[in-house]
């Protein structure tokens, strides 16, 4: 971890000169000491300045930063940000040029002042925060500045939706452009690293949404997830032709994929634009992964679900369905993926359902189905998964869970029940889903366990339950549930649907296939660069993580993406300068979006969120058909109105060793 | 009711209106440079800043909405001091070239600067010297350019043709041609009437004249069938340019194409044709000369051809002459092209004239756009489809001979190969396919997402209108098939019907009852044929495009 010798963050002044370096205060960002092998002098962000080296040439590292704030990190559509920025940095390289007087100091704090009060967005304004504290704190450091030994300088542009996506999708950007009516471009933004908007504007749970700073504001984010499905709906109901970047030139390399999910489209999409060859392989006769086959059509319609797909394999990416990978008795195993091509990406998913360990749950009895996911299976393949007129049961908290219970209701079971063994407030499910399940009739039993299945002639009659309490908050930070000893009670059912987890089927590995596999039955891989223990065999999405979201086996399926192109061009996957400075951002709590800052002093007030429009309960209970509308482009619009473009960029100065 | 506080008064506003909307309304002055009415606010200039309590950074007045209860202040020292040094950021990187400018005398940054009272640049820095470049018709010096975008937005959001972009980022940033390096756009020039500096300038007026030296004359557009004003810049009492006014837009003819009034061969006498020779002759001579031809020849023989072009004030002058002979055989020329057309509207519709207003397209929910090159026949018009789609998220449907520069706005466009607008409309009203059968009925193929189909939209709209055009009616298309799909729509939705023709004073003698009372084409050829009429008078009416009139005349 990097010391600070001295610097301003976060309104605090950190001054260890003349110190020793063991005294030197840990820097508030978790920062590496050095970036590939290059030693790390200088930090500066919005949030101030961090010196790591005692002679550093910060005026030079500051008036680096402002013109590179002028001429990348502001879009340039304000008079300040443009034009403002320029004259700053021109005004510090005469403070630096020697022949400084403080006129000149104040000069330029009269010009970040102005910048401050009067840009449009908060690029410009956070910018001239570093440069402040500099000049205002350190004023007696401009003369002892030392000339610069060629230092370098690597910038990194983000925001904190943007960091709070796992697919880091350019979110002010893409808004800016629905606000200025130009949707084919916004889609262009977004698929820079997302390939599936159209899934991802449907079913994502939205992290980002957590870390917008619109929230902090007027208590509701920006409504990202909708804004985003909306340039992707223009697109397909306005009978646009997609418009995709260039494929490069061919590299004549190739990568197979296991698994057309999220993360092995994602994969294909990325790596067939850098110019591979690229075939995957699905054991279903259809793509998407859990998109297709846990995700019901009324969250995310199935046609829409392949026209996206169909977007992706238009790039020549070949899908070859029906073909199992796996062991010896499988359609293909590890050994023809490596003979056949130059790296393998393994994107398989979690497809075994975990059991709860109840009595009676092996026991072969009719109506007990092996998880939630195998019978959102049989729906989605258009099997009668036979509910028509039964009483179902459904065990478990997440997304899963609350699929069961709404499909058992479509497929016509007459008397729907969940059973969760914490209180709502705990449920892993989001809850505006929690509140559309209900709507729709399903009975919810909270603080509840299973704890056996009750059978008469080999058929479920009912499932016995008990009473749970949270006792004293775990691991996780959620309060532990104890049963309450003698609450048992029974629910008549005929049907009885486990959906408490999933994990990855790796169970064909052997050990002479020299893949490391975690506890939790994940491939094990290298933090950022996505390589198993076999350089040639790379992992993402649910297979490597663990079950978690589409975008997060997007977000990881393209990291991989580029991973493999470093492997294949320059023999090992790294992590550049850039990239280095992204980690350490966004691994730092607070470091790119910080729930304490006092936003609402700054910014306007605004129109408040904007909902889309939705089918009420009863209209939907009974079909397929999709729940929640598009945008119309007025709401769009004023949706998009709503976003401050917290735009912020990033320097580091690095020593040329 | 909302009430917004502007120094220390209230004033009340509807919900989505901006300070800078609710100031203006009010009589309050607040400067502007980026700000455009027709387009979504940029927010670029940050001139208009103003202060509202409880907020630390100002505000644009332009892009903050009005909200209820919010205490603004217009007019303070704080805001005088960061409105200046905007200007002043612009202005120190802004060459000083005003005395070789063309916009000089109607430049906004300059009328502002005078207005702002600043003269000194707060610091020198250097000025940009990028190359000036010709873009066809347009000449673009991105060294003047203050980044407002009003070109771009109003190219964008009210012409559809989105020609231009912004390209690169931060000081760097510059308008330039969105496909290519030049503009091959519609050159209708509304991004030249828009720029407040010099930057945008009409490659054929630069550096032609300075406009002090212009003299300004308004008057209608020849170019423009559904009406529209055009102002000339004249020199020496030659047009020199050609300019919209205020908000409107006018087409590329209007503005490149007005060298031929200047022509030599224009007659501005009357004239005696003998022999295939023409002479000047004075008014007197001329009606004298009438008077002799017409003697002897009874009312009934005397019939009159009207032209399309002609005023109200001709129609009624010609209709005086008709009544002095005695002859009510009046027609039209553009019976001979559109009577059919309008003998089945007005039996439909029980009248000729549209119906509704530009404004009932501009609050549609669905606009069709049938066999009409809006750019060319209607501009007026297209501003008000493309308000429908921006500010209403209208859905526009288009059938036509290609696919229009507006194309990106459009969410279906039917192509009517080889004019065939019946087969468009026929496809138009298609609903999806019926799914082909499936293992899970649940699922649907893309091709049968009804959603992507009129119908469905028709279902959910409350207004729609519908646009006819000449390449509609130059088709040949059965006018049964439009009004069929009339039918189609419905007349409690349809609440508007603009019929776009070349015919450019068609309706005036129509509806000035001097023609279609009874008299028609028909009638005129039979007659003619029969030696019944022997004098037919022509009043501005040029054979040439509605050539199926009878050799004899
Ligand atoms: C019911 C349910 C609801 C969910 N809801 C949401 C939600 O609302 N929002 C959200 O973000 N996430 C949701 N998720 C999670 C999300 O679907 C997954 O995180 C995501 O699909 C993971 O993508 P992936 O590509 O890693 O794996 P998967 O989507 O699982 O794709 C793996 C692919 O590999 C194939 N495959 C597996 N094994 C083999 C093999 N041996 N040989 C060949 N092919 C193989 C599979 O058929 C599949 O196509 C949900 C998951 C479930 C089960
Ligand atoms: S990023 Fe913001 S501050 Fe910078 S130029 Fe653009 S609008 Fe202005
Ligand atoms: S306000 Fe906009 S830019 Fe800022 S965090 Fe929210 S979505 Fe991102
Ligand atoms: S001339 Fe018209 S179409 Fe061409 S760029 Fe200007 S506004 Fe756009
Ligand atoms: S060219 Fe003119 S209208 Fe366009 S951005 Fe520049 S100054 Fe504004
Ligand atoms: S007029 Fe409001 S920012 Fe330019």
């Amino acid at each position: 971890m990097a010391q600070v010798c001295y610097g301003y963050f976060k309104d605090t002044k950190l001054d260890n000169r003349g110190k020793d370096k063991q005294e030197w205060t840990d820097s508030p960002i978790k920062t590496p000491e050095e970036y590939r092998g290059k030693p790390l002098k200088a930090l500066i962000n919005w949030d101030g300045f961090l010196v790591y080296e005692e002679n550093v040439d910060m005026l030079a590292a500051l008036a680096n930063y402002m013109n590179e704030i002028s001429s990348f990190g502001c879009c340039g559509r304000c008079f300040p940000g443009r034009v403002g920025t320029k004259l700053l940095a021109e005004q510090l390289l005469k403070i630096r040029s020697g022949k400084c007087e403080d006129a000149d100091i104040s000069k330029a704090i009269e010009m970040a002042d102005s910048i401050f009060n009067s840009a449009k967005c908060t690029v410009a304004p956070t910018s001239t925060v570093p440069v402040k504290a500099y000049l205002e704190n350190f004023k007696d450091q401009i003369a002892s500045d030392v000339a610069s030994e060629d230092d370098q300088y690597f910038k990194h542009l983000t925001a904190p939706c943007t960091a709070g996506c796992p697919a880091n999708v350019p979110i002010p950007e893409f808004i800016e452009e629905i606000k200025d009516h130009r949707y084919i471009d916004a889609l262009a933004t977004i698929r820079k690293t997302m390939p599936l908007p159209g899934i991802c504007g449907r079913v994502c749970p939205h992290p980002c949404e957590d870390n917008c700073r619109r929230g902090l504001v007027d208590e509701d984010p920006v409504s990202i997830m909708v804004l985003k499905r909306t340039p992707f709906d223009y697109e397909y109901y306005n009978n646009k032709t997609p418009q995709l970047p260039e494929k490069m030139e061919d590299k004549g390399k190739k990568v197979g994929i296991i698994g057309a999910g999220p993360a092995g489209l994602t994969g294909a999409y990325y790596l067939a634009l850098m110019g591979y060859q690229c075939k995957i392989y699905e054991m279903c006769d259809e793509p998407g992964g859990m998109v297709a086959m846990g995700i019901p059509d009324y969250r995310e319609p199935r046609h829409i679900l392949r026209h996206e797909v169909d977007i992706i394999t238009s790039l020549g990416v070949e899908i070859q369905y029906n073909t199992k990978f796996g062991g010896p008795k499988d359609d293909i195993d590890l050994a023809y993926m490596k003979k056949n091509y130059d790296a393998v990406l393994i994107t398989l998913g979690a497809w075994r359902s975990k059991a709860m360990g109840i009595e009676g749950e092996k026991d072969g009895y009719e109506g007990v189905f092996p998880g939630g996911i195998d019978f959102l299976y049989e729906q989605a393949i258009g099997n009668d998964v036979a509910v028509k007129g039964k009483k179902v049961v459904v065990v478990g908290g997440g997304n899963t869970a609350i699929d069961c219970v709404r499909v058992a209701l479509r497929e016509g079971a007459t008397d729907v029940n969940l059973i969760y063994r914490r209180s709502r407030a705990e449920m892993p499910a989001e809850d505006y889903e929690i509140a559309d399940a209900i709507e729709e009739g399903i009975n919810f039993h909270f603080l509840c366990n299973p704890t056996k299945v009750i059978a008469k002639n080999g058929k479920v009659v009912g499932c016995e339950a008990i009473r749970m309490e949270l006792g004293e908050p775990d691991d996780s930070g959620r309060r532990r549930p104890q049963p309450v000893e003698g609450s048992e009670f029974v629910i008549d059912c005929d049907f009885i649907i486990p959906a408490i987890g999933q994990d990855p089927d790796l169970s064909f590995l052997k050990e002479e296939d020299g893949i490391d596999v975690t506890k939790w039955s994940t491939f094990k891989v290298r933090d950022d660069l996505y390589d198993t223990t076999d350089p040639q065999i790379f992992s993402a999405g649910d297979c490597e993580w663990g079950p978690m979201t589409v975008v997060k086996a997007i977000g990881a399926a393209r990291w991989s993406a580029t991973m493999i192109d470093r492997y294949l061009t320059d023999g090992e996957p790294y992590l550049t300068e850039e990239e280095t400075l992204q980690r350490a951002l966004e691994t730092t709590r607070g470091g790119i979006f910080d729930k304490k800052e006092k936003v609402c002093e700054l910014e306007t007030p605004s129109i408040h969120r904007v909902h889309q429009e939705k089918m009420d309960g009863d209209s939907r209970k009974d079909n397929y058909e999709e729940v929640e509308k598009p945008y119309t482009l007025n709401q769009a619009y004023d949706e998009s109105t709503r976003c401050l473009r917290c735009v912020r960029m990033a320097m580091v100065a690095l020593g040329n060793k | 009711m909302a009430e917004i506080i502007i120094n220390n008064t209230p004033y009340s506003f509807d919900e989505g209106e901006s300070i800078l909307d609710v100031a203006e309304r009010n009589g309050i002055h607040i400067p502007t440079l980026c700000y455009l009415k027709d387009v979504t606010p940029t927010g670029a200039c940050r001139l208009c800043l103003v202060q509202v309590e409880g907020v630390e950074r100002l505000q644009a007045a332009c892009a903050a909405y009005a909200k209820d209860g919010m205490k603004v202040e217009t007019d303070n020292e704080h805001i005088w001091k960061n409105r200046r040094d905007m200007l002043d950021f612009i202005l120190i990187k802004h060459p000083l070239d005003c005395p070789v400018c063309d916009k000089v005398g109607e430049c906004e940054l300059q009328d502002t600067a005078i207005e702002f009272g600043m003269k000194e640049e707060m610091v020198s820095s250097d000025k940009p010297t990028e190359p000036v470049v010709n873009w066809n018709k347009i000449v673009y010096n991105s060294n003047l350019c203050v980044l407002c975008e009003k070109c771009i937005k109003s190219c964008h959001e009210m012409t559809g043709c989105s020609a231009l972009t912004m390209e690169d980022r931060g000081f760097y940033n510059h308008v330039t041609p969105a496909k290519g390096d030049t503009l091959n756009c519609d050159f209708c020039g509304t991004c030249i009437d828009r720029c407040p500096v010099g930057s945008l300038l009409d490659a054929q007026f630069h550096h032609s004249a300075r406009v002090w030296d212009l003299e300004e004359k308004v008057t209608s557009s020849v170019f423009s069938p559904a009406g529209g004003s055009v102002e000339y810049g004249l020199k020496n009492g030659k047009i020199a340019r050609a300019k919209a006014i205020g908000s409107a837009q006018i087409t590329a003819q209007d503005r490149f194409a007005f060298k031929y009034l200047d022509s030599a061969d224009r007659a501005t006498q009357p004239m005696v044709s003998a022999d295939g020779n023409l002479t000047e002759t004075n008014w007197e001579e001329a009606e004298t000369l009438l008077k002799d031809k017409l003697s002897g020849i009874k009312p009934d023989e005397i019939a009159l051809v009207a032209g399309s072009t002609i005023t109200n004030e001709s129609l009624a002058a010609y209709k005086k002459l008709m009544d002095g002979v005695g002859s009510k055989k009046i027609v039209s020329e553009t019976d001979v092209a559109l009577g059919h057309f309008y003998d089945k509207y007005s039996a439909k519709f029980g009248t000729m004239e549209n119906i509704g207003t530009l404004d009932d397209i501009t609050n549609s929910d669905i606009v069709f756009v049938i066999g009409c090159d809006l750019r060319r026949e209607a501009v007026g018009v297209k501003h008000k489809v493309m308000n429908a789609v921006i500010h209403n998220s209208a859905k526009l449907y288009v059938a036509g001979l290609k696919k229009y520069e507006y194309d990106l706005f459009t969410t279906k466009t039917v192509l009517a190969d080889y004019g065939d607008f019946a087969a468009a409309l026929e496809e138009l009203r298609k609903d999806a396919p019926v799914p082909a059968l499936q293992d899970n009925p649940n699922i649907i193929d893309v091709i049968n997402d009804k959603e992507r189909y009129v119908p469905a939209e028709l279902k959910k709209a409350k207004k729609v209108s519908l646009i006819i055009g000449e390449e509609f009616i130059q088709s040949g298309t059965d006018t049964d098939a439009v009004l069929a799909f009339c039918d189609f729509i419905g007349q409690e939705k349809l609440k508007s019907l603009f019929v776009i023709n070349e015919q450019v004073n068609y309706m005036g003698s129509v509806v000035n009852g001097y023609v279609r009372n009874g008299y028609t084409f028909e009638k005129l050829t039979q007659e003619l044929n029969s030696g019944t009429v022997k004098v037919v008078i022509n009043a501005g009416f040029n054979a040439k495009p509605n050539c199926k009139i009878p050799a004899d005349l």
